[in-house]
This record gives C-alpha cells, structure tokens and sequence, in this order.
C-alpha cells in the first residue's frame, strides 16, 4: 500500500521518518502503519502543501483476496433466528409453557418466560441438508452457497448500540463503519461511482440515522453515499432545473479557464488540480450514476428473478438489482437496510411476530435468492460476498402477557454469508435447545468483520489507523480468530 | 521516603533476577551440545522460521516481554523454556509444546489468530531439523520497556520546564516585526535561505479577516486598505479585527471543535441537550473578552467550585456534558467508565497535548503514562454524575443547574419562602374550614377526599348541615386563591447545562484491570502523573465543597499552573497552528514522545513564555503572531527552496489554505447578500436540510425544526450541532467529526463537494438571491460592471480586464446559445463565481 505515493514528494514525513528511526520498539504495530500511505498525509492534512492524493486511489491488499465487493444485506430490527434458520424441534409443542431462562432485551433482565414456539415449519433443503422455515422458499434454493453462523453473539441487546457495533464494531458512537474502512484498506475501483454505497428502506433510516454510515474519525471521503433506486440516485446528482448538460459544460469550461489562471502561478499546490478535476470527475458521475442504477437496462427475466414483479418485493429487488450493478461497476461495499424507521416498519417483531415477519420475508425472500443466483450465473459470487443479518436475533420467549412478540438477543443469533471465498453448506456454530444463547463454537461480531476483512485481502490486525495516540482498527486491540470453517 | 526506598528494593530484586537468569543462559550457550547446522538448514531458519518468530511470537516472548518466563528469541533460551518448560525438543516436534501450541491443542498460540497451516509446518520441519539457529549469535539483553519510557519521559523536551530564552541574534535585523520573526529567521539564515517577500495588500487582507473573523472583508475595506499604505495601517486592522464580536465566532469555533461541542446525545432518540447552546454562547464571549485562558480552563473544569455564584463559571462547567450519551446502555457501569473516557481523553489531550486515553486498559504502549496514572487522573472527576439515567428528568437531576449571582440567589430563595409560606398559610386555612367535614367522611368519600377537584362536591354533599354555606363560599374563594398561586411560582433562577457531583465524599476509584468496571485492582489518589510528578507544580490542598469534592478544583489549578510544562506550550502551538496552518508540533493534541517534534523549538518556548508573561492573553498572543513579518509573508513558492524544504518546516513562506466547511457556506451566504450576521449568540437554528438527507432518519425529521430565513442564514456557529444530522455543505467540507475531539481539520477534496457546488438547493437559492442582488440593488451600468462587482463579492479584489470579458461573454452565451432568460443567465454567472478556486482558498 506504499506504491502509490506521488514520486514528487520526498521520502517520509517527519513523523515517519521519526517513527522509524525513533525507539525500534512496537515495530509490528508501527509497521502495519507505517504501510499505509494515507497516515502520513492525515499528520499533515492540513498545511497545504504536502501532494494531493485521492483518499479513494485503488491499493494493494495485504494479501491475495477472494472477495472484490461485499454486498450486506441488512435485516434491520434483528430477525428472529428460530423462527427462520435455526431450527428447534425441542420447541415444538411447548407453546405457552412457562420455562427457566435467563434473557435480556429491552426489558432487561429476565429468569423466566413463556416459550413462544417457532411460527413457521422448517425443512432441510440442498444436497447439504441446510435447515430453513417456510418464511424463505426461494433463498432455500440456495443454501449450498451459503454458510450459516448460528452462534452469533453481541454486546448489546439495544438497537442504537447493537446496531453502531454491527456498523462500527463499537457500541460507541464515532468510529468509522465497514464500508469506511474497506474503501480505506483498498480505494476503489471505479472513482465515478462511490466506494461505500447505503441504500434505506423507504419507510426511514435506522435508528442512529447516518451513524450508521458515518466514516467517523476518518475524512468524509469514506463515509457512505446513500443511494435510491429510485429518483435521482444521490443527493445533488442533477443539475437544478433550467441547467441544461451543454449549459453545464460551458459553465464548468468557463470556470476551468479562470480556475487555470488561478492556478498557473500557484501550481506546487496540487489541491487546486484536484478540486478541478474533481468537477470533472462530478459531472461524469452524472452520467454514469443514472447509468449505473439504470434498471430498465436488465432483461424481463432478470428483474423477475429479482422480483421487480411482486407487490411485496419490488423495492428490496430493485435494490438488490442496483446492488449487483454496482459491484459489477467495482463499487467495494454495497449495503442495504431491509426495514426502516421503528416498530413493525423493520424486523424488530414486539407485537405480532407472524405478520411482522411474515412481511419482511416477504419483501426479501425472492430478491435475495434472486441476487445470489444471479451473481452465480456471471460468475461473479466467487468474488462478490454476500452478508445477511440484524444488529441482534430474537429471544425464544414472549415479551409480553400476552402475544407472541419477541423481545431483541444479543446472546445468540443467526448471520449468514456467501460467496467471495465462503465455503456454503454449512452451518458453523449451535444455541441450546431454545435458541437463547450461544452454546457451541460462539462467535461473535468481531470474528464476523474479521472474516469479512480477510476474505477482502485485508489482514484486520494489519488495516489500522492512527488516531488519539493509537492504532484503531475495526476488530479492535484485543483482535479476533477468523471463522476457520468457512473461509 | 519510605515508598521511594521500597520501589529501589523491589527494583534490585528484579534486576538481581534478570542477572541471575542471564548468568543461566550463558552457561548453556557455552554448552558443548549446541549443533552444527548447515549454510542451507541456516537459510531455511533466516527465511522461513524467524520471520514467523518476530512477528507471530516476539510480541510477549522476547527480550521486550516474556510472558510465562518464555523467550523464543535465542536457541538456549528457546530450549532452556518457561514456565512450563522446553519449548521445543529438538527432532520431536510431537514432544514439544511450541508446536502444539501452535496446532492448538493444549496451549493456543499466538493468542488471538491461528496460524496458517503453512506456517506450522515450516516450524515442525524446523524442529525436526533440530532447531538450526546461528551458532554465534548473542542472546539480545533483556529490555524494560516501562523504565525505557519513563527515561526517556525524563528528558523529553515537552515537560521540561517553560523558561525565560532570549531572542537570536540575526543578520537581517530589518525584517524583525515582532520577537516571533527572528526565531524563523535564525534557522532559515542557518540553511542559507531568506524569508518570502511580503504578500501584496490584498492578499494580506483577505488572509487576516478569514482567519481573525471568517469572513471575508468588503471590497471597500480591501481598496481602502491597499491605498492605506501607511505603516501603522496594518496593526490598526489587526486592532480592529481583534474588537469584533465575530473574532469570538471564529475563535471560539477553534475551541469547540477540541472539546467536540455537539448539541444532542447520539443513539436511538439523539435528543438535544438542554440550555447546551449556553456554553457555545460562553467559549464565543470569553474569546470576545480576551478571558485569560488559565481563567477558562478553571471555569470550564471546575468553575462550580471555585466560583459557585458566577453564572459564566457555572455555564463553563458544560464542559462536562458535551460527549455522547448512550440512554439505554447494555451494561450500566461500562457505559459510565465509557464516559468518563470520554473526559479524561478529552482533557488530557486538549489541556496537556497527552493521550491518556491509551492507558485505560494498560499501561501506554508509547508514553510514560501508566495505567495507573489514568485512574488517578479520573479520580478527580470521580463524583461527576453521569449525564442521566435514562429520562429528560433524570438529566434534569444530575446536569441542570440554576445559575445567578449570591445576591440573585438570595433574592430568588427570599421570593420562593414568601411563595410557600402564602401556600402554607392557605393550605392551613382550608383545612381549618373542611376539618368537620372531613372527620365525618367514610368509605367512597373518604377515598374521594383525595382527589382535589372532587372536593368540592363532597363539601356541597355535607351543606350546610355540617359546612354552613358561609364557609363553603369561603372554601371556594379561598382555593381559587390558591390554584392560581400554584399555577404562578415566582419566576425561577436561570438555568444551565453544568456539572454536579454526588457529593463531598468522595468515591474510591481503582485501577480497573484490562479497563473492566468489574476487576478492579489497586486503590488510586488524586495524585499528578507520574512522569510530572518532578516536572510540575504541587497539588493545591484538596478542600471539600458543600456538594463536590473540591478534587476538580485542584485539578484545574494545577493545570493552569504558569509552572505546569504543558498547558501553556500546548495552547501557543494551537493558536500558531490556526495562524500559519501547521503546528510548530505538528502533533497539537500529542506532546508525548509519540508525537512530532516541534520545528521550532526555541520559539514554542518563547511563545509560551511570553503568553505567561502577558496574562495568558489571547489576543496578546495573536498579536505577536499577527504583527510578524513571518505571518505577513507572500505564499507564492520559490523553486529552489520547494525542492528543499518542500514541506516548509522552515516557514520560508506563508502556506495557502482552503476555506474551512463554515466560512465556505458563510462566505457563499455573504456574496449572496443572505448572511444574517448582526445577530449574535442564542439557541442555535435550523439550516436548510434537504428531505433526501432527513429519509435516513429513522423518523426523517425529528429533532430538526424550520427556522426563519434571517435565522437560517445565521452564521454556521448556530447551526443546531445534531451529531446524526449534519449539515450536508458542512458534512462535505470537513467540519469536525462531533464525537470526538478534532485538533486538525481534514481538507478533502471529493465529487461529492462539486456536486452540492453546483447542484444543492442551497446554491440554486443563494445564486438566485446572488444575481438578484446584482441586478436589482447594485444597479450595473452594463454587464461588465455586473460582472466586475460579482467577482469583487466573491474574490475581495478587482479583477483583471480578461476576467470580465471572460464573464460578460459566459453570459451573453448562455442567453444565445443556451435560452436562458437574462436573470437565470446572470444566475448561472454567479453560481460559476462560487466554484472558483480562488473563492475558497486562500493566499
């Protein structure tokens, strides 16, 4: 990640120069960092003359990766694992039953509660014998590619801060999310579109809002451009109303002829090089955004596969389509929240936990069967990884007297990925016979980004930042195992 | 004395044991069984093996740590073992830990990552092969990390003491200004260079009133200015750059953007934090009033305690309750230790230039400070609340304060004694008059009798044969009476968002081992960090207050010492870096042995120094800056020089700057005409957010309101600080991430800037107010005129006859080539003026 330093810029900055020649102590942290070309320009970002760079420039990994792009699919409000991948047949016919487990939700902390028995039939499917309930027919066509993590565990049972470690890996708010740091390890490809892309259910954002996309105590350029598939698809993309394209032009040729005389007598500054070209660089994104999320490009099958057809499940399809598209275009993080705003909006299933679900499967079922098969057909699910969860799953009991809602678990829950290197088939982990915690080979979000890091060529001990005196990372000091079975 | 003598003690028991074990390893280095191994076996260790040791193994088994007894770094070593023995038997990898370590089973190592299959099989084969190791090769003597820092603490030039250094001499003693100059001098002179000449007048100008206001100056002022050519013109601009109120908006930005000022908690409901906007108001005002600053770092640390009865000191205590704040955290006590982090890494660094922070959970890894050292510092502010519970009440109880002078208070807690003992008075009245009915109430009416508005009817219930009909009317004037004085308490004090503690006792604080709330470990004191200890002032003696420990008090002082190494150095620095662009420590908030030398040594000393000298003023301080020949110099580069010093540590010649996120949408608010900028201080506003931007809250547009447009386009400064809805022309020209503290701005430049640039709503509107402005108030002769006045708005300065035909010919074409109605034409003029480059950077 060295390579890409202007030639013009002599050597090291003080500050590495003094690192490297200072105290030899900590040499493997410091030389994580010191790899890593953005720091030097951070320690020095503000004094105007230090060579501009674009944050976004492609880097090397630090190793060969087998995923290119991850496209999470982001079950907002936290899915009920039993009641969708996790099957407990001991459940069954426990209905209503008043049993000793300890859980805690937003509730707090309980001892003891009534079993609500898993809503839906599960089945085996696949030649590996995956189970899934009858909430997802179409995504069970596709359990061969998929590796289920039933031992997922979190840090907190509460959204705002469940969802910031699931984004963040912090229950804290301001640290950078996935997709800031994934831009930051690797750049991106295609600098006409954005490197971390956020697409929102139309009912709102999540809780926490733009937290969760923030590219926290990085520069702005990492954090996420939210994009619809609908509409403009970012914000400010078109010019306002009575600007033609050839106006624009004129305008933006005019302004380069000012901005060039501006600059001739100063050009050691490369910052203004760069702002001009950058214009340049936007009005190419107005064209090539609309022609990326331009969906009526993609042939009638494809966009049934995907279930633009369906009442239910044309949004999310047409996000997952876009999501495709873009990857296709070297977009490096794709993510898209399933659910939006509060209650029943989102998967977060207080009330009735068969419609609740039942809707959101609904929504989701067939678009996500259809992104998976479809990236598999272009071959491109070899380098594509695909996630799938929620800040958290549900407990085995109700939360209420009555009813059948599920309060939030942060002990035990189901994620699961695919492609980009993922070994499908499987199922990695267990909870006990409720499902209320994690039993054998607990995971937890740590592991999670961990393997997402690594199947992107990053080494998450390695991809660090130095910032207030430290070396932050996604996964954290303390570090994290990869999940060994599945990569 | 005694503990000193202990800590030797332990220390030589230490020493004598390393010694010991060394004499061990010599012996068996000079055993006769060592091996010989071949050039190929060596190669095979050199390539394959070591590096698997240094970076998988040497972290906790090496000279540096040796975690278990263990060192993998040496083949006697490897083989005399640790704590649980050999870890290798040289040909049986089967036999030896190392390797089944490694495979995990047993010990699992390296702790936290499992090494690749590969790698393992490189250090069985090695193992098999004997272990091959260079014969001649020395054991590397062990290294106390800890001690090493603490030496080099000891010499470090930032805690040496802040002394009195004299000016140097020069040769060019012309170009001296002020004192400043001929530290830059000096060491330019020692590289056989000289100074930039001066920038021309209107450069000048613009550079002083963006970084002394953030604004641009009028036209008017700049051509008054360039003809004043006078030499004391320009330190009477400097004067009356000082004198403006909106030196305090720029300023104190500066400030807030350190202590990481944010107006609402983050998390799920991001409420807004009542009465915040007063500290802004407080940071913008102590600016105006040129506040000592060792004053405003004790009000804002523990103005409650040193001055309970000064309103501003009690606001300043807001400083406390800037952070994040989880309402609902998943486990409490973490969450509270969470935000005490918050605070002492925001006031050890912002103070001190130290990151504490680092040594929540172990010992800093690059500075001389301790775990223990940042327990103790916390101890301090031990008995602060957390900022609430859960509800707006809860924050009420532990973070609103009612604020007034002693006699304000006196006078409201004589008006609320009055208030009651009229309550008191009537309360006794009526109950004197109900008395007979109420002895006789039984079951329903005397459960009723609780209620208030059921009396009434109960009293007409038992009239007049146990009430007379007198005293029920009686009854009802007189509680009429009463419910309207209920409903009108006497105005309250004034209120605040400040600091309280939980008492004068205070709480005992541990050092909480791997940072965990539930393993605490020793007891620490409100004691000075180790590495100071020698280097700093005492601890004025701790004093309880009626409802705080005093502890903050002492803190405060402390830090404000004029002796303290620190917080002087550290302040100049940060002033200096919003002058010239750069620190002279390029690190502002790390002054530990991690961060940056300073460039100029000698001058941060005198600076600071001097700044002691003079009242820890601020605007003495800017002076000295201000007036310098080194701050006037032109920033056009030199070649010769840019290939010398390309980074200017020198300060050859002033560095150009862009606009920060603020000036750029005030200066676009400016050349529009909009900027509302009479109106000073208050609750912050509401700016323009577009619906797109709201759709990604989870209630798209809560918490943000619709202000009036002369509110709308106040000053950035007023914007609500919403820390999950930021301003997008904010959010795209880099204003301070709002969660943490931000000493150095980022200066991107992304697509994402152009586009809001040329297609936000907000350009559209303010282009359209622009060209409006143009046409209808300016009144311009011709389209020339039109144009030369456009680019005056927008660059402070006349522009060339190229220039205006270049503009005059855009708007002639859009007009024939691009059927824009004149208007929209001259619109479109003025949106271009607003992307220039030249509109946002600066000479």
């Amino acid at each position: 990640m060295t390579q890409s330093r202007n030639p013009n810029f002599c050597g090291r900055t003080r500050r590495e120069f003094l690192w490297q020649a200072g105290a030899g102590f900590g040499s493997v942290a410091l030389s994580g960092m010191l790899g890593n070309d953005f720091f030097s320009r951070q320690s020095v970002a503000a004094d105007g003359v230090t060579p501009f760079q674009s944050p976004l420039a492609p880097k090397d990994p630090h190793f060969d990766p087998k995923a290119t792009s991850v496209i999470f699919l982001y079950m907002y409000g936290g899915p009920s694992h039993i009641d969708t991948f996790d099957h407990k047949p001991d459940m069954i016919g426990m209905d209503g039953k008043t049993v000793d487990v300890k859980t805690f939700g937003r509730g707090g902390h309980k001892n003891q509660g009534r079993i609500v028995e898993p809503r839906w039939k599960f089945n085996r499917y696949g030649e590996s014998g995956q189970w899934v309930s009858d909430l997802f027919p179409h995504l069970s066509t596709c359990v061969d590619d998929i590796a289920f993590l039933k031992s997922m565990t979190a840090d907190s049972p509460i959204h705002g801060s469940a969802m910031l470690m699931m984004n963040s890996g912090r229950i804290l708010s301001g640290s950078p999310c996935m997709g800031s740091w994934v831009n930051y390890g690797l750049g991106t490809e295609n600098l006409d579109l954005p490197g971390f892309v956020v697409m929102l259910d139309p009912r709102g954002g999540p809780i926490s809002g733009a937290k969760n996309w923030s590219s926290g105590y990085m520069p702005a350029s990492y954090q996420a451009t939210v994009m619809r598939s609908k509409g403009a698809p970012i914000l400010d993309l078109v010019p306002p109303e009575g600007m033609s394209r050839e106006a624009q032009r004129d305008l933006l040729d005019s302004l380069q002829e000012y901005n060039n005389e501006h600059q001739a007598t100063r050009g050691y500054n490369s910052d203004l090089a760069a702002r001009i070209a950058n214009y340049e660089l936007a009005f190419k994104m107005q064209s090539s955004a609309p022609e990326a999320t331009d969906l009526s490009q993609e042939t009638q099958e494809t966009q049934e596969l995907y279930g633009l057809n369906g009442e239910h499940s044309v949004t999310f399809g047409r996000q997952c389509l876009l999501a495709r598209r873009l990857v296709e275009r070297g977009v490096r993080f794709v993510q898209i929240y399933s659910g939006g705003h509060h209650n029943d909006a989102n998967w977060d299933a207080h009330g009735d936990l068969e419609d609740n679900h039942n809707l959101h499967a609904a929504e989701t079922d067939k678009p996500i069967a259809g992104l998976l098969k479809d990236l598999k057909q272009r071959g491109m699910l070899e380098n594509t990884l695909v996630v799938w969860g929620g800040e958290f799953g549900r407990q085995p009991t109700a939360e209420y007297a009555t009813g059948s809602g599920r309060d939030h678990n942060s002990y035990g829950f189901t994620m699961w990925m695919a492609g980009g290197g993922i070994k499908g088939g499987q199922s990695v982990g267990t909870t006990d016979e409720l499902g209320s915690q994690a039993v054998e080979n607990q995971l937890h979000v740590k592991n999670l980004h961990a393997t997402i890091l690594h199947q992107l060529g990053l080494d998450h001990t390695k991809l660090t930042y130095f910032y207030d005196g430290l070396d932050e990372s996604l996964v954290g000091i303390e570090g994290a195992e990869l999940i060994q079975q599945i990569i | 004395m005694k503990f000193f003598s202990l800590s030797l003690f332990t220390a030589l028991i230490f020493a004598s044991g390393f010694c010991s074990r060394m004499a061990t390893a010599t012996e068996a280095d000079a055993a006769p069984s060592a091996p010989e191994f071949t050039a190929e076996q060596l190669e095979f260790f050199e390539t394959k093996v070591r590096p698997i040791l240094k970076s998988e193994c040497y972290q906790c088994h090496s000279a540096r740590k040796q975690e278990g007894n263990l060192r993998l770094d040496a083949r006697t070593l490897i083989l005399e073992g640790g704590d649980s023995g050999a870890a290798i038997e040289p040909g049986d990898p089967a036999a030896s830990t190392l390797i089944s370590a490694v495979k995990r089973e047993g010990y699992e190592m390296p702790p936290k990552k499992v090494l690749p299959e590969e790698q393992v099989a490189i250090l069985t084969k090695w193992v098999e092969m004997h272990a091959p190791w260079p014969a001649d090769e020395a054991i590397p003597e062990v290294i106390d990390e800890r001690a090493e820092l603490q030496e080099k603490g000891e010499h470090h030039w930032a805690f040496q003491p802040v002394t009195e250094v004299a000016t140097p001499e020069v040769a060019d003693a012309d170009w001296i200004s002020t004192p400043v100059d001929a530290f830059i001098l000096k060491q330019l002179e020692q590289e056989q260079m000289s100074p930039s000449a001066p920038a021309e007048r209107a450069e000048l100008i613009r550079r002083v009133y963006y970084d002394m206001t953030g604004l641009p100056p009028s036209i008017a002022e700049v051509k008054a200015f360039v003809e004043d050519t006078r030499p004391e013109a320009y330190a009477e601009l400097v004067d009356r750059l000082l004198a403006s109120p909106h030196y305090g908006e720029k300023w104190g930005r500066h400030w807030l953007d350190l202590v990481r000022y944010a107006e609402t908690n983050s998390y799920e409901r991001d409420d807004a934090k009542p009465f915040v906007w007063k500290y802004r108001d407080y940071v913008i005002k102590s600016f105006n009033d040129d506040k000592p600053y060792d004053e405003f770092l004790k009000e804002q640390l523990a103005g409650d305690e040193l001055a309970p009865d000064d309103p501003d000191s009690i606001i300043a205590t807001g400083y406390y309750r800037l952070g994040i704040w989880d309402d609902e955290p998943a486990d409490r006590e973490l969450a509270y230790y969470d935000d005490m982090d918050d605070i002492v890494s925001t006031t050890s660094e912002v103070f001190m230039g130290l990151t504490f922070g680092c040594a929540r959970c172990h010992d800093h890894k690059l500075d001389p400070i301790t775990q223990k050292d940042y327990y103790s510092l916390l101890s301090f502010m031990r008995n602060v609340k957390r900022y609430g519970v859960r509800s707006g009440e809860t924050v009420n109880e532990a973070s609103i304060r009612e604020i007034g002078t002693a006699e304000e208070k006196a006078k409201y807690a004589k008006t609320m004694a009055e208030y009651q003992s009229r309550r008191d008075e009537l309360e006794t009245q009526l109950s004197v008059l109900t008395k007979p009915v109420v002895d006789q109430l039984q079951g329903v009416d005397k459960e009723e009798w609780q209620y208030e508005n059921r009396r009434l009817d109960l009293l007409k219930k038992f009239s007049p044969e146990v009430i007379s009909a007198e005293d029920l009317s009686k009854y009802v004037s007189l509680s009429e009476h009463l419910t309207a004085l209920k409903n009108a308490p006497p105005p309250g004090l004034e209120k605040a968002l400040a600091v309280k503690e939980q008492g004068p006792d205070p709480l005992l604080t541990f050092v909480l081992l791997r940072g965990n709330p539930q393993s605490p470990g020793d007891q620490v004191e409100p004691v000075r960090p180790s590495a100071l200890t020698d280097k700093s002032p005492d601890l004025t003696e701790i004093t309880p207050r009626d409802h705080s420990t005093g502890r903050r008090a002492a803190l405060a002082e402390w830090i404000a010492s004029s002796e303290h190494p620190l917080t002087a150095r550290v302040l100049v620095n940060r002033v200096w870096q919003y002058h010239f662009g750069r620190g002279i420590v390029r690190s502002p908030s790390n002054f530990g042995l991690a961060g940056d030398a300073p460039t100029h040594p000698e001058l941060l000393n005198w600076l600071a120094y001097d700044f002691i000298q003079h009242g820890w003023s601020l605007k003495h301080l800017h002076r000295r800056m201000l007036l310098s020949s080194t701050y006037q110099m032109s920033s056009a580069t030199r070649e010769e020089y840019a290939a010398k010093d390309p980074e200017n540590d020198l300060f050859w010649r002033f560095n150009m700057r862009r606009l920060t996120a603020e000036e750029v949408r005030d200066s676009i608010l400016a050349a529009s005409g909009n900027l509302s900028i009479d109106k000073l201080y208050g609750p912050s506003v509401y700016s323009y957010i577009p619906e797109e931007v709201q759709a990604g809250q989870s209630m798209p547009g809560h918490g943000w309101g619709k202000s009036t447009p002369s509110d709308r386009y106040r000053r950035s400064i007023y914007i609500h600080a919403k820390r999950s809805l930021v301003t997008p022309i904010l959010a795209s020209f880099d204003v301070a991430d709002l969660d943490d503290s931000c000493p150095v701005r980022f200066v991107t430049t992304q697509p994402t800037q152009a586009l809001g640039m040329l297609n936000s709503d907000l350009l559209t509107e303010q282009a359209e107010d622009f060209a409006r402005s143009l046409i209808e108030e300016e009144r311009p002769a011709d389209d020339s005129e039109l144009v030369e006045t456009a680019l005056e708005r927008v660059l402070q300065r006349e522009p060339t006859e190229t220039e205006i035909a270049r503009g005059v010919r855009f708007i002639e074409q859009m007009q024939t080539e691009r059927e824009m109605n004149y208007p929209r034409a001259v619109q479109s003029f003025c949106l271009l003026a607003l992307n220039l480059n030249e509109f946002v950077y600066l000479d």
